[in-house]
Order: C-alpha cells, then sequence, then structure tokens
C-alpha cells in the first residue's frame, strides 16, 4: 500500500521561488513519465536495476523515503505501480504551484 | 562562474540549477548540462576546460560517471577542474570513487549522496580554490573589517548548520549541535575567521542572541525536531550577561518541549566569576541542561567537573580523532570516559571521523557520537530529509 506524499512534494516546491517551480514540477513529470515509458522496455535485471536507481534520484530529491521500497522491487509491475502512484500525486497538485 | 553538470536525468539537472539560483552565494552563474559522459566530455572540450565546478553524476545511462573520471586525469589541461560526484549509490561506492579520484590527483570537491546540499559545495569549491591561491570565495581574516561584521550581524547573515549526536548503543539520534556560518555576497565566512572579528568587535552576546532566536524558530516550526536535543555553543562570557541569560530563558520557557543544551566553551578564565555561576544555576533550574565543550583543552579540566552541575562532558576532537594510533590520546580518553561514568555524567565525543575510532569509543563505553562518520553539518532545510533517512535506513539495518 503507498502513502500519501503530496506534503512531501508540497515541502520540496515551496524551497524554490515561483518562477523556479513550474520548470521543476514540468522536469519531475517528465521524469517520471520517462522513467514509466521505459519500465515497458525492460528486457532484463540490469535494465530494472537502472530505472530503479533513476527513481530512487528523484525520491531523494523529494525526501521521500522510498530506497528500501525501491531496493525491494522485483517485478516491473510492483516498479509501475510504484512510479503511476508517484507521478499521480505530482499530477494532483499541480493547480498549487 | 562556469558550472557544467552532467546527469542523466534532467529532472535532477533543473533542482540543482533551482538550488544555484537560491544559494546563498550571489555568483553570476552560467549553467552547462550533458545528460551522459560522452556529452559531458564534449562539453569540456567544447568550453576548453574553462569550467569553476563540474558536478558529475556517477551511475548513468550509456556510459557512467567513471569515464569522465578517468578522461579528466588523462588530460593535464583538465585535472585542475573542481569535480563534485554525485550519486544515489550506496555509501561504499561513494568512498570507493572518492578514493579513486584522489588516487588519480584529480581536484575533488568531495563525493556526495543525493540530494545534495549546493551551498556546501559551493562553500567546499571555494575553500578548494583558496588553498590554491586561485579565487577566493571563502573570506580570509583580513578581508572582512569591523564594520561587515557589524553589518552582517546586523543583517543576521547567519547560516545554522547542524550536526547530529547519536547514541552509541541503539544508533538513535539523540540530538544535534548547532554550527553557526556567516555569509556574504561572496560566499561563507566560516568561525575561525568570523568569531575572533566577532570577539574583537564586542559583539559575542548579539551574536548568540542571533544563534539562539534562529535555532529555537527552527526548531519550533519543525515538530519532527522536537524529540531531539538542540545543542548551542555559549561562552563564559556570554553567561556573564544578564541580559543574555534572561533572553535564553524567556525562549526556554516560551518552548518548553525544546530540549535545550548550552555547550559552554571558553574564550576567558571567567567561569568563576559569581556572576557566571549564578547564570549557570539559573539556566539549570529552568530546565536547561549543561554541557562541558573542549573537555581536557584549555579551561575545561576537572575543576569545573567539580564547580558546576554539569549533564554532560564534550572530550576535546583533538583527542578524539586519533585514538586509533596514538596510545596517550587513548589513554586521556578512556579514563575521562571512565572518570565521567563514576560522576553520572553523559559523555559525548565530537571529531569522529572514521568507524575504526567509533568502534574504540564504544569499546570504552562512550554514550553519544558526533562526528563526519555520521554527517557533517547539515544545512537546515536539508535536516529533516536527513533524519528521515537516517531513521530509515536504521530501521532497514535493524530488519536485516
Amino acid at each position: 500500500m503507498f502513502i500519501d506524499i503530496s506534503e512531501n512534494l508540497r515541502h520540496f516546491f515551496c524551497h524554490y521561488s515561483e518562477e523556479r517551480r513550474l520548470p521543476l514540477y514540468q522536469a519531475l513529470v517528465g521524469e517520471l513519465v520517462n522513467i514509466r515509458s521505459k519500465i515497458k522496455l525492460v528486457e532484463d535485471n540490469d535494465q530494472l536495476n537502472a530505472l530503479k536507481h533513476q527513481l530512487k534520484g528523484v525520491c531523494r530529491y523529494l525526501s521521500l523515503e522510498f530506497d528500501v521500497q525501491i531496493d525491494a522491487i522485483t517485478r516491473l509491475q510492483q516498479l509501475y505501480r510504484l512510479v503511476d502512484h508517484i507521478h499521480g500525486q505530482v499530477v494532483a497538485i499541480a493547480d498549487e504551484l | 562562474m562556469n558550472i557544467l553538470i552532467v546527469d542523466d536525468q534532467q529532472f535532477v539537472r533543473e533542482a540543482i540549477k533551482a538550488d544555484l539560483i537560491e544559494s546563498t552565494f550571489e555568483h553570476d552563474f552560467q549553467t552547462f548540462e550533458a545528460e551522459d559522459a560522452n556529452q559531458g566530455i564534449e562539453a569540456i572540450v567544447a568550453i576548453e576546460g574553462n569550467i569553476d565546478l563540474l558536478i558529475l553524476d556517477l551511475k548513468m545511462d550509456h556510459c557512467d560517471g567513471m569515464e569522465v573520471i578517468n578522461f579528466l586525469s588523462e588530460h593535464a589541461s583538465y585535472v585542475d577542474i573542481p569535480l563534485a560526484v554525485i550519486s544515489s549509490s550506496d555509501k561504499r561506492t561513494l568512498e570507493l570513487v572518492g578514493s579513486i579520484a584522489r588516487s588519480l590527483k584529480l581536484n575533488l570537491v568531495g563525493v556526495f549522496e543525493k540530494p545534495i546540499n549546493m551551498d556546501f559545495i559551493l562553500a567546499e569549491t571555494g575553500r578548494l580554490q583558496s588553498q590554491d591561491d586561485h579565487k577566493m570565495v571563502v573570506k580570509s581574516p583580513e578581508s572582512i573589517s569591523d564594520y561587515d561584521i557589524n553589518q552582517l550581524l546586523a543583517d543576521e547573515q547567519v547560516l545554522l548548520c547542524f550536526q547530529p549526536q547519536v547514541d552509541m548503543k541503539n544508533k538513535n539520534i539523540i540530538g544535534f549541535e548547532v554550527l553557526a556560518r556567516m555569509y556574504d555576497e561572496n560566499g561563507y565566512i566560516y568561525p575561525d575567521t568570523f568569531l575572533p572579528l566577532i570577539d574583537k568587535a564586542g559583539l559575542n552576546v548579539d551574536f548568540t542572541k542571533v544563534i539562539v532566536a534562529k535555532a529555537f524558530r527552527f526548531w519550533a516550526n519543525e515538530k519532527t525536531l522536537a524529540s531531539y536535543t538542540l545543542s548551542i555553543n555559549v561562552t563564559a562570557e556570554d553567561l556573564s550577561s544578564d541580559n543574555l541569560v534572561d533572553y535564553i530563558i524567556r525562549h526556554k520557557q516560551a518552548h518548553a518541549d525544546i530540549k535545550l543544551i548550552l555547550e559552554l566553551t571558553e574564550s576567558q578564565e571567567i567561569i568563576n566569576q559569581a556572576s557566571a555561576l549564578n547564570s549557570i544555576a539559573r539556566l539549570i533550574i529552568n530546565g536547561i541542561g549543561i554541557s562541558l565543550d573542549d573537555f581536557g583543552k584549555s579551561y575545561s579540566t576537572y575543576e569545573r567537573l567539580d564547580t558546576i552541575p554539569f549533564n554532560e562532558i564534550k572530550i576535546d576532537r583533538s583527542f578524539v580523532c586519533d585514538i586509533d594510533t596514538n596510545e596517550q590520546h587513548h589513554l586521556i580518553v578512556e579514563s575521562t570516559i571512565a572518570l565521567a561514568k563514576k560522576m553520572s555524567v553523559s559523555v559525548v565525543a565530537e571529531g569522529i571521523e572514521t568507524e575504526s575510532v567509533l568502534n574504540i569509543l564504544a569499546e570504552l563505553g562512550c554514550d553519544i557520537a558526533q562526528g563526519y562518520v555520521y554527517s557533517p553539518p547539515i544545512e537546515g532545510r536539508y535536516l529533516i530529509a536527513w533524519v528521515n533517512r537516517y531513521v530509515h535506513k536504521d530501521i532497514a539495518a535493524n530488519v536485516h
């Protein structure tokens, strides 16, 4: 079960001035969409691990404590669900920026 | 200042650029970006190595950061480019890469876990450059006047960093020591530069007031920190000021839940004066812990333990940092810990930089550890993320 991360997202964006928030937001959405689309193309474990590493980098910037959760992922579907969850919550706060 | 960011994640590059803009350093930054090592190498060549800071991700798609590291080491004209390696990899991998970069004689600013603290990296870059007699970013004492110090303090150009203190038995975070940096348009000014100037200008009390006010404001706003102690340095001279002591007590009374500890350092031998002892008594009565800082050095001696009911003593870093190789220091630390145990006083060891020193202190029964082995001082805005990461890792470690 995934947790609500909207507060972490707000906390992250409020550190930046208003003019920086939009480019950051767009880059974040783009990054998540990119990872999500790459999941469909994964053919081996190395590729899966590379995507997990990318997601970990994003999560750390957002102060999301997902390292353990990401390390434990073994199936593409698990990774897809987690990325999709984060993406959904990022999109949900778009109006607040 | 030309900064090249090599990272395969656009979001990370954007975050770094945003951090540069929000940085307390008011440089005119020009950023260049590359999304893999090959592009990074092309960019270095294209701008002819005219780079003041290269921020390099370690693990990237296609070819990794080691390609860039090897490229720099093979080209004498690029070997001096200040290099900050960043990654989400585990600590051991980061340490290994740091060792490799150093062995290749690169101009390594450091190896940093994501998310990076841009202000810290810029300050370290400035320090590195000043060591090489290049452009100064961290100011030298000679370049700051009394007027500057007065003005900086009036403008509260003080940045608080926090260094964790960890329980040596269960590895839980106990609290944090506040460490201040001043800054101006050119960058950080470190304590060894600004403290003598503040002392000379007679601004010690004003400076401590700024620290107290900022630290309380920060702690009160971050509920996650309520369970941790907040340690602030004060000098014996500070305690001679009734005005300051009242100020501290008022803050404590307004925030009774904040576990304040004052770390008493001594710039002059005035602690035995009645006014200072009276102040200490008032602080203790108001629920404020007192720690005897720099124990074993200068005026922090056994006499102090006899005079004042300290809650803890902090063994000076000069004795701690090399106890794995210095037999004399080992003996001093061992006897200090034994004495503290008999007096039922907690012992904090600061300046711990290696696992080896940490293990010896654990064997000797030291209570609390502080030092780079856990973390360098952390800028306030990154503190919660650090705490969460530490707590999470600890839970993971216990599970395994």
